[in-house]
Formats: structure tokens, C-alpha cells, sequence
């Protein structure tokens, strides 16, 4: 404790401190000043600095001096098991303080009966989700709910803020606001490029703007990057070359985190592992579609120090701190600095001494990316994320939560939308627009007056027009849709006799329904083979790993390099000396000898033949998705040109084109065929048919409430009778383009399917700045792409005509 | 691996014709099938108003469904030359537009226009029944052709029959990715009509109900 506790702490507490031997820092003690001051507060401190603590502090302090009869704090976080665990962290010093506190979870595992005793008789302290809170806030008594609230706490608001999840959040707290008008917010965040962003996004509902409070800064974290023995090889995602060095590393740590981008690239990277674990190291596996039993344990045997290692992907950035971490090896690319900054945080919580973390990346451009993403963390930079414009689908769904709660008019309604950060510039005829939704589906058929979900009374107020339809809506409230999967079991017996045993996570329901008795797989770390696939559920039982053992593909997990990233790759290779290991570096200078390597701010553009085909090689930066749109709509183009292009790849920082006839030297071509205006008319006619569309159309139907969420398990028999969102998509394209869910749909496509804004300012920044460069052989950068070539699935658009092929195949027969 | 040996996948890219226990049949893209010889078009499964049912439960879908469905129905009628239309079970999803006092005249006049309707009852059909009392239209359970029996819902008898009802589907491996489909299952006695209506859902044909018919049968994907 500080030779002067501060007044704010009472007793019980500072004496809880002084037996710890714990001293307050000094950005918690700047919390609890806010907080006696009426504040609210932006805490921005790295992982394992005590932000949660100092987030619960003022609440804390205030329960020891008395505890109202309701509920007191109101916790939030994004990962349910992050609500648990830190429930489980606050009760044990609460009862080392002798405070006489409830501390409650409410997530969505919490039994319903548990929910409605927490809805009668709240505890003091609740730690709960977005959705939960969403579910909270539509019930008609918030107001008594929330009569004795005080602080609000919002764990991990960088990552919620940017996203759909975020949106709900942000409209939930604009209506709470209203409800209790006195709260206190506190949000943690790790760091950000613009906290006053994030800070306004806090203080969504017109509530005081935030104060940003900044943890001391730990020591720059110590950077290695892996050189291996072994080549690095032109491409792919594995990091197979580097497996034995990584190895090594694993012996010299206590406990290590091996980070990797995807679960495809998680299973793989602890197959190797075990491949060659001659020292019988204890390496466990943690990813996101593991049973949720499976990941606790792991998380215990962490905490244990039961584990020598753990390879992961994104389900350990988040969270708790499990056991002492010593050594984070990030496997390929980082794909930006603040994600880096995220997982190297996971070491070493003394903050005294500095991070350690190795990256060993897999390819040549991922070991670009590395030294880049080292010198933007040394320099503090943070990755940029653009200001949000909120989802309609989410809206739509709030609108009709929001009125099952409490009638508004319409205009006090958008008066309160609009308070809400991403809603700030809705305008009022698309909110029109959303609520007629809501209301009635907002066709221009009038069809459905006499059904409407939103009723106005004589005054203008809007209610939701009875108790069934508002039952109904809670079960959808959230923003979250899932692939539909399938369910992973193992199998006890076979034939008839076959019974579920022990359920051991899920895939991809698409993936499973290619599987076929006598197939094998990884999964899990373990080697299964397919016995019988049955509805949605997937038996299996131990198998020997064969030639053919597949891992099974999961969809998302490929972030696309951010921009600032891709932007420092583009500086680093601009130029010589290229200070790399020797193949990186003799890499580039072959590059700069045959051909040239990209310069800032102008597009390099390479064009050679090779065998009967003619390549088309791209260096946009722009990252993954923003490349794979451009590939589509260049692919279009040349073949109205008569051209013939056969396919493209794309990475991160490239494109690759090939075709059947030789490119036109006619002058400006290529300022042309590049030329911004792709984004017209030809992105129209190609979107409209695309696959994507039909994806994000899924996902907004489903949020807005048009079709309901498939619950998990639940559909058997009556898929028949369950309506397909592809199909009203082409019923609604159709007949009524412009909807308003047609548009939510391509907001989301753009946004996160298609990078648009991204691949926009690009094409924009980089008009008639073209350096065309032919050659009469493949060029050093583009030797990786080459290899990519039949890697990825073909976009969207060839769907149709690799459905054509069988028909082929039929004609043939 | 990865490619089910239990079936084998043919895309219907343009009318296929076949022979089934002696007659010649003509599967459609569309999903209808059409029988030459007596030029009868035969479409299963329409749930015209399939979106005014769930619109009743809160759930707006696009008030089109019927008029897309019957389009796309009269289309494939002025294609084929159709004199007869057999409607094969579950033309209506629920009693709420079969009981609109337009909606049913409307439509038995249009279709009449093209070719004589013949309704095959379903499911969903129980409220049709009634409706269809004062017109002029063929009513029956069952329609047949020769050996051939078409009914709604398939007979546990067996017997060289056409059905709809289950709706059926299927994934297809392509070099694409999975793609999933509404398809034609076509067995040695069977053949399986996917549905017809613009808003209708499929089962896949792995599931319980569709995989004694799918078994070893060709999957006309559409």
C-alpha cells in the first residue's frame, strides 16, 4: 500500500492489500479519483496490468461501506467463459475482505431458471455478455432492474467496438442511459490507435465523455525473429520448415504459447510438434471449434503448470491470464501490431521486465511482415480502425427489443438511436425504412398490414403488438450466426448397436456432409476415423494417420494484413539494402535486378509468359480480401476484352492473373483496365450473383429477424419446412432491389467479405501511377504466387461453371 | 476421398430425357417434369403462400413467393406446350391463401388458360380439398400413367412411383467447393421431385427420409 492510502479505500480493502503486499498503481489510483468524482473513465493498459481490477475498484469500495438491495455493477465482457472466470477472481478476494457480496454470471449456459431468480432478486454484482445484456434490456422491467446501478464495466472494448456485437452494445447502452441515467462507465482496452474514438464510442447515450486513463508503459517487448537452418520457403502457411527449431525453443521455456493464425494451421503445427516430441513434452492443443470441456482443461493445465506448451489460435488473445507464460511464439504472419502487441502480452506479467516473444514466419513476404510488424511495435504504432458505420440488420433487431421493453414514438426512438456511436449519422429516412421493417417487412407490396409486429396507438406511441411475438424475438436477440455444424462424437460400438460416446467438438456442417465411412481426419490433435454421419452428427472412432488424412478446412480465421502493415512491408522492399537473412534478401535483389521492386505510391504491374499461358502479376498491398475482389472483377474484365483468363491467385500483398492470349501492347491498356471505375457497374453485376452476397444476406436476415436462427440440434426432420435465405434473396433481388436488408447485406459484403473502401483507395491512389514492366519469365515476386496457384478455392463466380463441368462429364458419358 | 460413393451427382444444365418403366420422361431444369407422350407437366411441391403463413408468425418474407412461383409455372407450361398440368401434392402451404377469395379463381383461370389443372392432394392440401368444391378441376390422390404412380407422398407398396414431398437436395463436391442444390432423385422405381415453389427448403438427401430412395440413385441437380 501507498505510504498515504488514499481516502477513497476503505478499510476492509486496504487491509486486504497491505496482506497481499500489493501497492496500487498509479493509473488505478487515477480510476479511483475519476470515480469519486462522478467520472468515467478509458482504461488503456496491456494484458496483465490489473485493468480489471482497477475497473471493479470503485464499485468495490463503494460495497464495502454498504450494499444496496439490487444489482450494484454490471459487467460486460465478450467471451462468455471471460464473464465466468472473472467471477471466479473476484469472489476469492471479495471473501478475503470479509465483504458481505453477491457476484453472479449470466451468460448464455446460464440455466433459464437461474436467469429469472437473477431478473427477481439480482446480485450485487452481475457478469454477463452483449447478448445477455440485450436480453436484459428488453424486458419491460429495466428500470427496476436497474434502479440501484451505479458502474458499468466493459472488458475488452477494443475488440467489441468494431463489430456487429459492438453495434448491439452501443444501442444497448444509448437505452440504458435513459433507464439509469447516473452510471459510471469504466472501459479496458488494450491499446489503441485512437482512444478518443473508443472513448466517445463509451460513452454512447449522451453520457459524459470518458476520461482516458493510460497504464505506465512496460518495457518494449524483445523481438527474435526464427532464422532457421532450413530454407524459408517461397510460400504457403505451415511453418513445417521451421518445426525443429521451434521445437527447441519449447525445451528453453517453462511455458510456452505457440500462436497460430488459423485451426486448419493449429492442428497441423501440433502434429508436427508431436512428430518429432522425442523429450515427451507435455503440448496441448486450444482452438476455437474444440468441446468447451476441452479448452477449460487445457486453460487448467495451464494454470497448473501442467503444460510445457500450448499451440493456439485467437481463442488465447482474449481473456484471462492462464499460468506464467514465458515464451510466445507467433507462427506466420502477424498481420498487425496490435495483434502482435495482444499475444506477446500473454508473457511475462512482471512489468518490470520486458516480453519475450519469437516469430517465426512461414514464407518470404511473411518474413517481410515480421520485421515490419517488430518496427511498428517499436515505434508504438497501433493499427488503424476505421470509424463504423452501425449494421441495419442489428437496428432492425434492437428497434423491436427496444419497444418490447417500453412504447416510444418514432422520433423519440431515432432521438435515441442517434446517440448511439455508430448510429450517430443514421439518417431519418433510413431509419424509416428500418422500422417499417421491423413493423411489417417494409415491402412495397403492401401485404402485410393486418400482421404488423409494431402497432402505433392514437398518441403515436409504438409497441410491439403482443407478448407471443416479443417471446419469439428474444430468442433471436443477439448477433452472432454460426455455419450450421456438425457435431464431432465418438463412437461406442458399431452397426446398429453404434451409441454416442464422448462429444468432442465440432465442424463445418458443409466439410462433414464430404465425408464418408472409412475417411480419416485430424481433429482435436488425434487421428479419426469417419464411421457414420447421422443428421448433423458425425461419428467417429481412433484411426492411424494414412496419405490421405485430411484436416478438416474451417471457414474465417484469415484476417487480412492491416493497412499500415502492408504499408510499412511497401516501404521496406522499396529500396535497398533489402538487411534480411540472405535468401530474403538475395530474394528481393533478384527482383530488383530482373525486374523492379514496387515503388511507394506507384503500382507495379508484371507481365510474362510461362508454358502456354500468359500472367498477369499485381502489387496492391491492399491485403488478402481487397486482392481477391480485384482478381474477380480484373478476371471479368479480360475476358469481355477476349482475353481468356483462365484463374487468379492472391495473398496479401499481390495478384496473379493468367490467361490463353498474350496482352495487348496498345498504349494505356493497362491505366484501362485498372482504371477505378471496376467498381461500377461491373462490381454490381458480378456481386449480385456471387455467392458472398448470398452469405452476408444470411447472416442479416437471420440478425434482423426475417428467418429464424437455426438453434443447433434442433432442426431434424423439418429442414424441408425451414425457409432458405438464399432463396428469399433471389425472390427479393428480384422483385424489390432496393429493401433495406438487400442493402444491410451489402454493407456487410463490402465490409467484411470484400475489403471495398480498401481496394477502393487504392485503385484510386494508384491511377495511371502504373510501372509495367514485361519480361519473358516469371519474376522473383512473383514466384510465390505461382505457387499458390491452385491452393484456394475458385472465387464466387466460377461456382457455376465448376457445377458446368459435370455437366460436361454427363454429355461425355 | 471425400467424394460419397452412394450416389452418383449429374448436373442438369438442360432437359434431360429418360425412360422410366416404359414412358418417356423429360426432367427440366426448372424442376418440373414432363411426360410427351401425353404432354402432361407434372411440379410438386409449390407452398404458394409459404410467405403469408410465416408472415402471420412475425416473420416478413417477401410477399413474391406466389406470383415467382406461378410465373415461373406458366413459363415452363407455354415451353412444353403442356395440355395437362398435374399439381403433385402441397400446391398451397397452409389454408391462409387457399381461403382468399381471389387468390384460388385467380389462379385456376390463369392456369386453365394454358392447360387442364389436375390436383394431387398433400399434406398441406386438406383446406384445397374443401376450396376446390366449386370448380371445375380434377381432384384426386393419386394420378397415374400406365405403371407409373404419382402421388404426393411416396407409397410403402411400392411400385414404379413419382413423388414430391420430401424436398429433396443434395451437396455436391465440384472443383468450386460444396455446393448445395435441389435435385431430381432418380432410382430404378423412384424418381423424387424436388419442390417447385420459389421460397421452398430442401432436405438433404443423406437424411433418414430421403437416403432409402437415394441409395445408389442418380441426383439431377438443378
Amino acid at each position: 500500500m501507498n505510504a498515504n492510502p488514499p481516502r477513497q479505500i476503505p478499510d476492509a480493502i486496504a487491509r486486504w492489500f497491505d496482506r497481499r503486499g500489493w501497492v496500487l498503481r498509479g493509473y488505478q489510483l487515477e480510476v479511483l479519483e475519476l470515480a469519486a468524482r462522478k467520472n468515467s473513465a478509458l482504461v488503456i493498459a496491456p494484458t496483465g496490468a490489473g485493468k480489471t481490477l482497477a475497473g471493479f475498484l470503485p464499485a468495490l469500495c463503494d460495497l464495502a461501506r454498504g450494499a444496496p438491495p439490487g444489482l450494484f455493477a454490471l459487467y460486460v465482457s465478450p467471451l462468455k467463459a471471460l464473464a465466468v472466470d472473472v467471477r471466479r477472481n473476484l469472489e476469492i478476494p471479495v471473501a478475503e475482505m470479509g465483504l458481505d457480496i453477491r457476484i453472479e454470471a449470466r451468460t448464455g449456459d446460464t440455466p433459464a431458471s437461474r436467469r429469472a431468480r437473477q431478473q427477481k432478486s439480482p446480485p450485487h454484482i452481475l457478469l454477463t455478455t452483449p447478448e445477455q445484456l440485450a436480453l436484459m434490456l428488453s424486458r419491460p422491467d429495466g428500470a427496476k432492474l436497474f434502479e440501484y446501478l451505479r458502474y458499468l464495466v466493459l472488458d475488452e472494448v477494443h475488440a467489441l467496438a468494431p463489430s456487429k456485437r459492438g453495434d448491439l452494445l452501443a444501442l444497448g447502452l444509448a437505452q440504458l442511459a435513459k433507464l439509469a441515467p447516473n452510471v459510471q462507465r469504466f472501459g479496458l482496452s488494450a491499446t489503441v490507435r485512437e482512444p478518443e474514438a473508443l472513448a466517445r464510442w463509451l460513452a454512447s447515450g449522451d453520457a459524459a465523455t470518458p476520461q482516458i486513463v493510460r497504464a505506465e508503459g512496460a518495457p518494449a517487448p524483445r523481438f527474435e525473429i526464427l532464422q532457421s537452418e532450413n530454407r524459408t520457403p517461397w510460400s504457403g502457411h505451415s511453418g513445417r520448415y521451421a518445426v525443429a527449431d521451434i521445437y527447441a525453443r519449447l525445451h528453453q521455456a517453462k511455458l510456452s504459447i505457440v500462436f497460430v493464425n488459423t485451426r486448419v494451421q493449429a492442428e497441423l503445427m501440433f502434429q508436427l510438434l508431436w512428430d518429432i516430441n522425442e523429450d515427451n513434452l507435455r503440448i496441448a492443443l486450444h482452438h476455437g471449434s474444440l468441446d468447451r470441456t476441452h479448452r477449460r482443461r487445457v486453460e487448467a493445465a495451464m494454470a497448473e503448470g501442467a503444460v510445457d506448451a500450448v499451440v493456439a489460435t485467437s481463442t488465447l488473445d482474449l481473456g484471462l491470464d492462464w499460468g506464467d507464460v514465458d515464451l510466445v511464439i507467433q507462427v506466420g504472419a502477424p498481420k498487425s501490431a496490435s495483434r502482435l502487441t495482444q499475444r506477446v502480452g500473454r508473457s511475462n506479467h512482471r512489468l518490470d521486465e520486458p516480453s519475450k516473444a519469437l516469430l517465426a514466419p512461414a514464407n518470404r513476404f511473411e518474413w517481410l511482415e515480421c520485421v515490419a510488424a517488430v518496427e511498428a511495435v517499436a515505434a508504438g504504432a497501433q493499427d488503424n480502425e476505421p470509424a463504423r458505420e452501425g449494421a441495419l440488420d442489428v437496428l432492425a433487431q434492437h428497434v423491436v427489443s427496444r419497444l418490447g421493453a417500453e412504447p416510444a414514438t418514432a422520433d423519440a426512438l431515432y432521438a435515441e438511436i442517434i446517440t448511439a456511436a455508430p448510429y450517430r449519422a443514421l439518417s431519418h429516412e433510413t431509419f424509416e425504412r428500418v422500422l417499417a421493417f421491423a413493423r411489417n417487412g417494409g415491402y412495397a407490396l403492401k401485404a402485410y398490414e393486418r400482421f404488423e409486429k409494431i402497432r402505433a396507438d392514437s398518441r403515436g406511441f409504438l409497441r410491439v403488438a403482443n407478448a407471443k411475438l416479443l417471446t419469439a424475438h428474444r430468442m433471436n436477440i443477439g448477433t452472432i450466426v454460426d455455419n450450421p455444424m456438425a457435431r464431432v462424437i465418438k463412437a461406442i460400438g458399431a452397426g446398429r448397436a453404434l451409441k454416442a460416446g464422448k462429444e468432442l467438438g465440432t465442424i463445418d456442417s458443409f466439410v462433414a456432409a464430404g465425408m464418408a465411412p472409412g475417411d480419416t481426419f485430424y481433429f482435436s490433435g488425434e487421428v479419426w476415423e469417419v464411421r457414420e454421419l447421422r443428421e448433423e452428427k458425425l461419428f467417429v472412432s481412433r484411426a492411424r494417420a494414412n496419405a490421405s488424412t485430411l484436416i478438416p478446412s474451417y471457414m474465417g480465421g484469415r484476417l487480412p494484413v492491416s493497412e499500415s502493415l502492408a504499408a510499412r512491408v511497401a516501404e521496406l522492399i522499396s529500396a535497398p539494402p533489402f538487411p534480411y537473412p540472405p535468401q530474403v534478401a538475395e530474394w528481393l535483389a533478384a527482383q530488383a535486378d530482373i525486374s523492379m521492386t514496387p515503388r511507394p505510391g506507384r503500382l507495379l504491374v508484371e507481365i510474362f509468359p510461362r508454358a502456354k499461358n500468359h500472367y498477369l502479376a499485381l502489387y496492391p498491398f491492399a491485403g488478402r480480401l481487397a486482392h481477391q475482389t480485384l482478381g474477380v472483377l480484373l478476371t471479368r474484365r479480360l475476358a469481355r476484352a477476349g482475353l481468356a483468363p483462365i484463374g487468379f491467385a492472391a495473398n496479401d500483398y499481390a495478384v496473379l492473373i493468367w490467361q490463353l492470349r498474350p496482352f495487348p501492347d496498345a498504349d494505356g491498356f493497362f491505366d484501362r483496365l485498372l482504371s477505378p471505375d471496376m467498381l461500377g457497374d461491373d462490381l454490381e453485376e458480378w456481386l449480385a450473383e456471387s455467392s458472398l452476397m448470398k452469405r452476408a444476406f444470411r447472416n442479416c436476415a437471420q440478425v434482423a429477424g426475417l428467418v429464424e436462427r437455426r438453434v443447433f440440434g434442433q432442426a431434424k426432420s423439418g429442414r424441408a419446412l425451414t425457409v432458405s435465405s438464399d432463396l428469399i434473396y433471389d425472390v427479393l433481388r428480384r422483385y424489390e432491389p432496393d429493401h433495406i436488408l438487400l442493402q444491410a447485406a451489402r454493407l456487410e459484403a463490402s465490409r467484411e467479405m470484400l475489403d471495398l473502401d480498401r481496394l477502393a483507395g487504392k485503385l484510386v491512389m494508384f491511377a495511371k501511377k502504373i510501372d509495367l514492366v514485361r519480361r519473358d519469365r516469371p519474376t522473383p515476386l512473383a514466384v510465390p504466387l505461382l505457387l499458390e496457384i491452385g491452393r484456394e478455392k475458385a472465387p464466387g463466380d466460377a461456382r457455376d461453371l465448376a457445377l458446368e463441368e459435370l455437366g460436361d462429364a454427363l454429355a461425355a458419358r | 476421398m471425400n467424394t460419397p460413393t452412394l450416389h452418383k451427382f449429374l448436373a442438369l444444365r438442360a432437359t434431360r430425357a429418360l425412360s422410366f418403366h416404359g414412358h418417356s420422361v423429360e426432367l427440366r431444369p426448372s424442376g418440373a417434369l414432363f411426360f410427351p407422350e401425353v404432354s402432361a407437366l407434372v411440379v410438386a411441391d409449390l407452398h404458394l403462400g409459404k410467405a403469408l403463413h410465416y408472415s402471420a408468425a412475425g416473420m416478413f418474407l417477401p410477399p413474391y413467393e406466389a406470383d415467382a412461383t406461378l410465373q415461373k409455372l406458366d413459363a415452363e407450361a407455354q415451353a412444353t406446350g403442356a395440355r395437362t398440368i398435374v399439381l403433385l401434392g402441397d400446391a398451397f402451404h397452409s389454408a391462409r391463401l387457399t381461403t382468399d377469395a381471389d387468390f384460388l379463381p385467380r389462379m385456376i383461370k390463369n392456369l386453365s388458360r394454358r392447360a387442364a389443372p389436375i390436383f394431387v392432394l398433400g399434406n398441406h392440401d386438406r383446406p384445397l380439398a374443401r376450396a376446390l368444391d366449386g370448380f371445375a378441376c380434377a381432384v384426386h390422390d393419386a394420378w397415374r400413367l400406365g405403371p407409373i404412380v404419382l402421388r404426393h407422398e411416396p407409397d410403402a407398396r411400392g411400385g414404379p412411383q413419382i413423388f414430391g414431398h420430401l424436398h429433396p437436395c443434395a451437396r455436391v463436391p465440384t472443383r468450386a467447393g460444396k455446393q448445395r442444390r435441389a435435385c431430381f432423385v432418380v432410382g430404378a422405381d423412384t424418381i423424387v421431385m424436388p419442390a417447385f415453389g420459389a421460397l421452398t427448403g430442401g432436405l438433404c438427401v443423406t437424411s433418414a427420409a430421403l437416403a432409402p430412395y437415394a441409395l445408389g440413385a442418380d441426383l439431377y441437380m438443378i
